[in-house]
């Protein structure tokens, strides 16, 4: 009798006996488009709601769930989908399942498969913490209202109780069960779901502090009144002291400017301009830059030198050590038919200022000239073969590029030769200039975190050779354990573990014979 | 070796002071010194020391075991060769009888500086108060002391 009653209250005018076949019908029929509702929400919302109308006459929504719950997974945790697909349809399904189903239980049988899909990918914390920043996005939102603090665990007990104060309380259904270990996200608000995906949200704090790093040092400006407010609301949501780094960042920023200025002004009265701006960072807090080093040209070293000087004797205790490869170098380029200006990376830089006492130069002269790797110098050419400024004339041979007709066509030719598949080509799969830039900023980041790995790894190394020199050989779980045990922060997993230690074993620093690793 | 464990636990300082000195222990990796935790004890260590160069002991290795005191650093810890080590200082249970692990022992030192103070003591012996009479007596005339430290050495690690 209960849903009967149920009914009247939504649709009192409607007639007892015929309402509930009608209702089930038509939301039998809806189901099925559910998922599809979900994609186009909010504009699907007049649908949901007719739904919900329906649904209330059903005996129980576990067949919705059930329907949804395939239907995801057939059509969203592919790996076809982008990571932050699934995650848009996942925030859509959190809102139009709270509106179906106040009670959230279809919500936390669907959204299981989901959890534990975004969970395998790797760049879920990536995607979150992008969206959280962006300041058009729901989830910023989330991140403005400042709900509360985000807890690793919640404390189960109270929480618990208040629900059973409230006569409305039904226990989850089995299915349902396992996914939220705490009623209490029930209420949570879409952000602390996501979050709650991990178990420990250090790797949003991490994720954060790595873009945020990343954003001031592409700062030229050292203005950071966005990245403050982002701070703050991100100290309201993770409490404050996960943001410690964060605020020192924000801090090197705004000491960098005032020193910039005093550099500036000491280098006034010395009668000589300063063309340089540097941002100051204190390399404890800050994501280690470990850039790889070429031969600055002689102009743009001096400047360097210079500026160094001047902060040198306004600081006596202090040193700077640059890190040529960030930064930004605005050139004037002026060719025979046309002349611009260009804002590029100082290696970038570099690249073209070696062609300007030699107007043809081979990849290995190029080397020889930057005092750097050819795997370091290759995207580099290439950022100029795309902007047409520099050709290659003949394999791995190439020259400023001074009228633009010609360069185009020689360009083309040096795209084809590439696709021929030789390694020491240079030229790319054609694509538009800003992908070239693109490009490029991607592989310095991922050299950043690549070598932030490995500087990790060489503490690992340590700890493993006291090890075995104390211990013997060692098995991989005894070792993967004492670094746990005695290595503060430490969370590699075992694969991870046995990846260093095959590479270690390749570099023939290390022995595994029947399982144990032993010192060389 | 497991004789101290009994002690009171060990208070998070004393882990903590204990946890950073490995840590700038093995950045350091000074030459011919290691040590580290067993597995199930922060408190009981096993220190590795190789024979300086030039000396009589060049080329040799000795194991260490380093008993942390509850109250570490103000207490000294308890260390003894588990390999066995002919030697002036040390007797043949392993005691060594170093003025820094006793009466002269300071908050300031630390596990690197106490197996770099062993290190040296091997082969720059205090013939004055020997724990070893015979490896004292023998100590001047260097050649026999080498022949007898080898044949002890090569007895006992094999």
């Amino acid at each position: 009798m209960f849903f009967y009653r149920f009914i009247l209250f939504h649709r009192q005018h409607q007639c007892k006996t015929t309402l509930p076949t009608a209702s089930s019908t038509f939301s039998e029929l809806r189901m099925g488009e559910l998922f599809s509702m979900i994609i186009d929400f909010p504009d699907s919302r007049p649908a949901i709601d007719d739904l919900r109308q329906c649904v209330g006459a059903m005996h129980n929504m576990r067949e919705i769930a059930v329907t949804l719950r395939s239907a995801v997974q057939q059509r969203l945790l592919h790996p076809g989908a982008t990571t932050s697909d699934i995650l848009t349809q996942y925030i859509s399904t959190i809102r139009c399942l709270r509106l179906l189903d106040p009670s959230s239980t279809v919500l936390e049988i669907v959204a299981r498969p989901i959890r534990d899909y975004l969970r395998l990918r790797d760049d879920t914390v990536a995607c979150i913490v992008q969206d959280m920043v962006s300041e058009e996005s729901e989830l910023f939102e989330d991140l403005a209202s400042g709900q509360g603090i985000i807890m690793d665990d919640g404390p189960e007990g109270i929480v618990y109780d208040e629900d059973c104060a409230n006569k409305d309380w039904e226990p989850l259904p089995i299915e349902a069960k396992s996914v939220y270990r705490t009623a209490q996200r029930r209420d949570a608000d879409v952000l602390s779901l996501l979050v709650s995906i991990y178990d420990t949200k250090d790797v949003f704090v991490q994720e954060f502090e790595t873009s945020l790093s990343k954003r001031l040092l592409a700062c030229a400006d050292y203005n950071t009144a966005r990245e403050l407010r982002q701070v703050e609301m991100m100290k309201l949501r993770f409490g404050g002291p996960a943001m410690e780094r964060c605020e020192v960042m924000l801090k090197d920023i705004s000491d960098s400017k005032r020193i910039n200025q005093n550099v500036l002004d000491a280098s006034r009265t010395q009668h000589a301009e300063m063309p340089l701006h540097a941002t100051i960072v204190s390399r404890q807090f800050w994501a280690p830059v470990q850039s790889e080093s070429f031969a600055m040209p002689p102009k743009m070293a001096a400047i360097r030198d210079r500026y160094a000087g001047v902060y040198e004797s306004l600081k006596p205790a202090r040193k700077l050590e640059w890190r040529d490869t960030l930064g930004k170098v605005t050139i004037n380029i002026e060719l025979e038919d046309r002349s611009f200006e260009l804002s590029v990376r100082p290696s970038q830089a570099a690249v073209l200022f070696a062609f300007q006492d030699l107007p043809r130069l081979t990849l290995d002269e190029l080397v020889l000239a930057l005092e750097c790797s050819e795997e370091f110098l290759l995207p580099r050419v290439r950022f100029w073969l795309g902007r047409g400024v520099l050709r290659e004339i003949s394999d791995g041979v190439f020259e400023i590029a001074e009228t633009l007709g010609a360069s185009n066509a020689t360009n083309d030719s040096a795209i084809g030769n590439n696709s021929v598949g030789n390694s020491r080509h240079v030229g790319a799969a054609a694509q538009s200039d800003h992908e070239y830039e693109g490009e490029d900023d991607d592989l310095e980041s991922t050299t950043a975190t690549a070598d932030a790995r490995s500087e990790a790894l060489r503490v690992h190394f340590n700890y493993i050779v006291g090890m075995l020199t104390n211990f013997g050989p060692l098995p991989l779980d005894r070792i993967l354990s004492m670094l746990s045990m005695f290595l503060p922060g430490e969370n590699t997993t075992a694969d991870d573990l046995r990846n260093f230690l095959a590479m270690m074993v390749r570099e023939d620093r290390l022995d595994l014979i029947g399982g144990m690793y032993k010192l060389k | 070796m497991s004789g101290q464990t009994t002690n009171a636990a060990p208070s998070a300082a004393v882990m903590k002071r204990l946890q950073s000195e490995l840590m700038s222990l093995m950045m350091a990796k000074p030459e011919g010194i290691s040590a580290f935790p067993r597995p199930d004890n922060m408190l009981n260590w096993i220190g590795t020391i190789k024979g300086a160069l030039g000396t009589v002991y060049e080329g040799l290795e000795y194991k260490l075991g380093l008993q942390f005191p509850a109250n570490y650093p103000f207490t000294a810890p308890t260390i003894t060769f588990i390999t066995p080590c002919w030697h002036p200082n040390v007797d043949e249970r392993g005691n060594i009888c170093l003025d820094i692990l006793k009466e002269k022992w300071s908050a300031i030192y630390n596990v690197q500086s106490i197996l770099l103070s062993l290190q040296t003591l091997l082969g720059d012996p205090n013939t004055a108060s020997p724990l070893n009479g015979q490896a004292a007596q023998l100590w001047e005339n260097q050649d026999e002391y080498k022949r007898i430290l080898l044949k002890h050495y090569r007895e006992n690690t094999q």
